[in-house]
């Protein structure tokens, strides 16, 4: 079934899904998950160096934009939202990944959760901030975004909490907090386990951490209770969150983007594109790490495969469900986006975005070959994240480009490079900050996946050697 | 009447028109419209919007507050949008459209022009989703665009069906002797805010305060918009909706049939300012 656990005659696929712990002692689990804290190689020097130079020039291009003037875009009448708010719908959506995906495992009880958990809450991690940061750029008067906090002041002045983008700002602000006690609080153990192993600053800050993490009983009771309490809270704020992005577009008049389905298609698409992100992230950790090697198996592929095969289909439904009324309403205005779409300057785009994130996924994914094949894998969720950010700009810039009701005048934008420094700049900070993560603290839980390993019973029965886990704790 | 004027406190929470001593109202005749931008000039002049040059012309940056549509009609299309000739009488159609274009000479062609300007809605779009209140209405039916305290966030562009809202896309700047012009009496916008036709809000709070002052009630015609005030043709009429013999309501009395707000039966928007049909009778045609 894999390489790690080949030649084990008990390990048998069509037996126990559930059961993905790693033929490994603790010790073992415990060396492999922390191989790359506290070290730095070349390669990640690299990385995290030209991740820097990206942040700085979108930090140089981001002041030039508020010192020059916000002409330093490409945007004009009448598109006022640009590459900027499509890279955050793009950054919200794989920020989905985190929360939802380990919420709903840990909640369903998926043994084989362990190794996926903390890499999805990471990319979270850093992937709300850059989307987040985005609505801030965009504005054209940064200097005082704070109008947009309830904050007290002399005139009595509050924000519009009838305006969907002041739901935003409380949206993400809570999701962003949600998700980083999540991922904090299921990281306690670690710390705790891992700091008299812990050698200079890096022991300071595991102590600091850890919050005297001493590993009784109560305190264990208290870091699952925790987690299991954030996984139930954590539930509707992500669905929220990218419901109340949609919003953003669908509660305005541009007849592109008043649609109803917008808050689920949003959400799946979010979660389609945050499974994908998964993949991805777990293949580069293969490949770097090898005592990774034997922890991720293609099993983590197999059930990610199949939750990105459900996603896909939904998200494919409701794709199809936002043309298709407009379809058969014939009305006009939707008409004219459909057409522009399909046939216009965004074709290759949109026909792209069919293929690749529709007619492709679905096709391989219904195959266990191919769900337990790496790098086929590595490459469609590459694939699928180009196609969900290709799917923000086809359905935001053609839906503002033709939207012209009294005389129908057709328009074109095109990112300045300003706009995409600011946008490969937040890329930087993602990949920088996961690779920076990485060699702080360790991204597999080495707890989670030991629970795992310890309450996992092998018996025999009827002469076939079976894997199951003992329920509870 | 002054009175009146302090009494009631800003509604800026409900986008409900109030009904108070003023409402301010504006009728264009697209009959009496010769689409020679005396308005959209003047309409620079008085409000210190900005010249930002061709090349930014060119990316659609253009700032002028109002515009002058244009729209084409041939001689078909206008007998029947002008109820001249019935729509069912399709069979002559193809007949018309063939002498319109094919025949010899210039096509049969009529425009239309109409000046769109903000249309200070009754229930405007880009108030309520402004997440600063920096779109507000006020009592005397303007919808009021508060430049200090704009962000900059465009939603409310986004959500105007009528597109009359620019963002200020760099500092305004003019040369050495030209800021000598600028109206004192209007603020010059900075880069990242948005703005648009305010229905020369500077001349509407000059005449009130000076009506106060005087201690008299604000007469009709005293007051007038820029635009109406440079319109060669009398097509703009400014004024005071509330009051029943006011210009504006007299010539919408006499035009009743004629009249329409623009969108207002796809967005419910209430527009403030209303239309009045085309028809008259081209020579040509």
């Amino acid at each position: 079934m894999t390489e790690a656990v080949e030649g084990r005659p008990h390990a048998h696929e069509h037996i126990n899904y559930n059961f993905v712990a790693p033929d490994m002692s603790i010790p073992e689990i415990y060396d492999a998950c922390f191989e790359p804290v506290g070290k730095s190689g070349w390669k990640s020097n690299i990385v995290i160096g030209v991740s820097l130079l990206l942040i700085g020039w979108a930090f140089f291009k981001w002041l030039e934009q508020n010192f020059v003037g916000f002409g330093k875009t490409g945007l004009h009448l009448p598109v006022f939202w640009g590459y900027y708010i499509i890279t955050f719908v793009f950054w919200i959506g794989v920020a989905h990944a985190g929360a939802l995906i380990s919420a709903l495992l840990r909640l369903g009880g998926a043994e084989w959760k362990g190794v996926v958990t903390r890499v999805a809450e990471v990319i979270t991690l850093f992937t709300l901030p850059a989307a987040g940061s985005f609505p801030l750029v965009h504005l054209g008067r940064f200097e005082v975004f704070y109008y947009m906090l309830p904050y007290p002041n002399s005139r009595l002045l509050w924000p519009n909490f009838k305006s969907m983008l002041m739901w935003d700002v409380f949206a993400i602000s809570t999701y962003l907090t949600g998700s980083v006690l999540f991922l904090y609080v299921t990281m306690i153990p670690d710390l705790g386990i891992a700091r008299p192993r812990m050698k200079g600053w890096m022991r300071t800050l595991y102590t600091l951490a850890s919050w005297g993490w001493r590993g009784t009983a109560e305190e264990w009771k208290r870091v699952k209770e925790a987690a299991a309490l954030y996984s139930v809270i954590i539930l509707p704020v992500v669905i929220s969150v990218h419901t109340i992005v949609s919003w953003d577009f669908a509660m305005e008049v541009v007849p592109a983007w008043h649609s109803e389905v917008f808050g689920p298609l949003f959400f799946v698409g979010a979660l389609y594109s945050g499974v994908a992100a998964v993949v991805t992230m777990l293949t580069i950790l293969y490949w770097t790490y090898k005592p990774y090697q034997r922890l991720i198996t293609s099993v983590h592929y197999d059930m990610l495969g199949r939750i990105w095969l459900v996603l896909g289909l939904a998200w494919a439904y409701l794709f199809v469900n936002d043309f298709m009324p407009a379809y058969y309403s014939h009305e006009p205005e939707k008409m004219d986006y459909l057409w522009y779409n399909a046939f216009g300057t965004y074709a290759p785009g949109w026909w792209f975005l069919v293929v690749g994130n529709f007619v492709c996924p679905l096709f391989c994914l219904a195959s266990k070959g191919f769900r337990r094949s790496r790098l086929p894998m590595f490459v469609l969720s590459i694939i699928v994240n180009i196609c969900m950010y290709l799917e923000r700009v086809v359905i935001f810039l053609p839906g503002q480009e033709i939207y012209d009701h009294l005389n129908g005048a057709v328009t074109h934008y095109s990112p300045s490079f300003t706009e995409i420094s600011i946008v490969v700049g937040s890329f930087g900070w993602v990949i920088g900050g996961l690779c920076v993560f990485c060699r702080i603290f360790p991204i597999l839980p080495f707890w989670e996946v030991a629970e795992t390993r310890s309450r996992q019973i092998e018996r025999e029965i009827a002469g076939v050697k079976v894997n199951y886990f003992q329920s509870g704790e | 009447m002054a009175e009146e004027e302090n009494k009631g406190q800003t509604q800026v929470l409900t986008s409900i028109q109030t009904v108070g001593t003023y409402q301010w109202a504006m009728v264009i005749d697209a009959d009496r419209c010769t689409g020679c931008k005396a308005c959209v000039i003047a309409c620079r002049a008085e409000n210190n919007i900005q010249t930002v040059g061709a090349e930014q012309v060119n990316m659609g940056r253009l700032m002028d507050w109002m515009r002058v549509d244009r729209f084409w009609e041939d001689e078909f299309h206008h007998k029947v949008s002008t109820g001249r000739l019935a729509a069912d009488q399709e069979a002559t159609e193809e007949h018309i459209r063939k002498e319109a274009y094919e025949g010899d000479g210039f096509p049969n062609i009529v425009a239309t022009f109409v000046p769109m300007l903000c249309q200070q809605c009754g229930t405007a779009p880009c108030e309520s989703v402004c997440p600063v209140f920096a779109s507000v209405h006020t009592n005397d039916g303007l919808n009021a665009q508060v430049y200090n305290r704009c962000v900059g966030t465009r939603v409310c562009a986004n959500n105007c069906p009528y597109r009359v809202r620019i963002l200020n896309f760099y500092t305004p700047t003019w040369d050495a002797p030209m800021e000598q012009m600028l109206n004192p009496d209007v603020s010059v916008r900075s880069e990242g805010v948005m703005e648009k036709c305010t229905f020369c809000v500077q001349r509407i709070r000059r005449s009130n305060l000076d009506a106060k002052v005087a201690n008299k009630p604000l007469l009709d015609g005293e007051l007038r918009s820029a635009c109406a005030q440079a319109c060669p043709s009398g097509a703009i009429t400014f004024g005071n909706r509330n009051d029943p013999e006011s210009t504006v309501n007299v010539v919408l009395k006499e035009n009743e049939s004629r009249s329409h707000r623009v969108l207002d039966e796809l967005f419910d928007t209430r527009p403030n300012v209303i239309y009045l049909r085309p028809q008259r009778v081209p020579d040509a045609l």
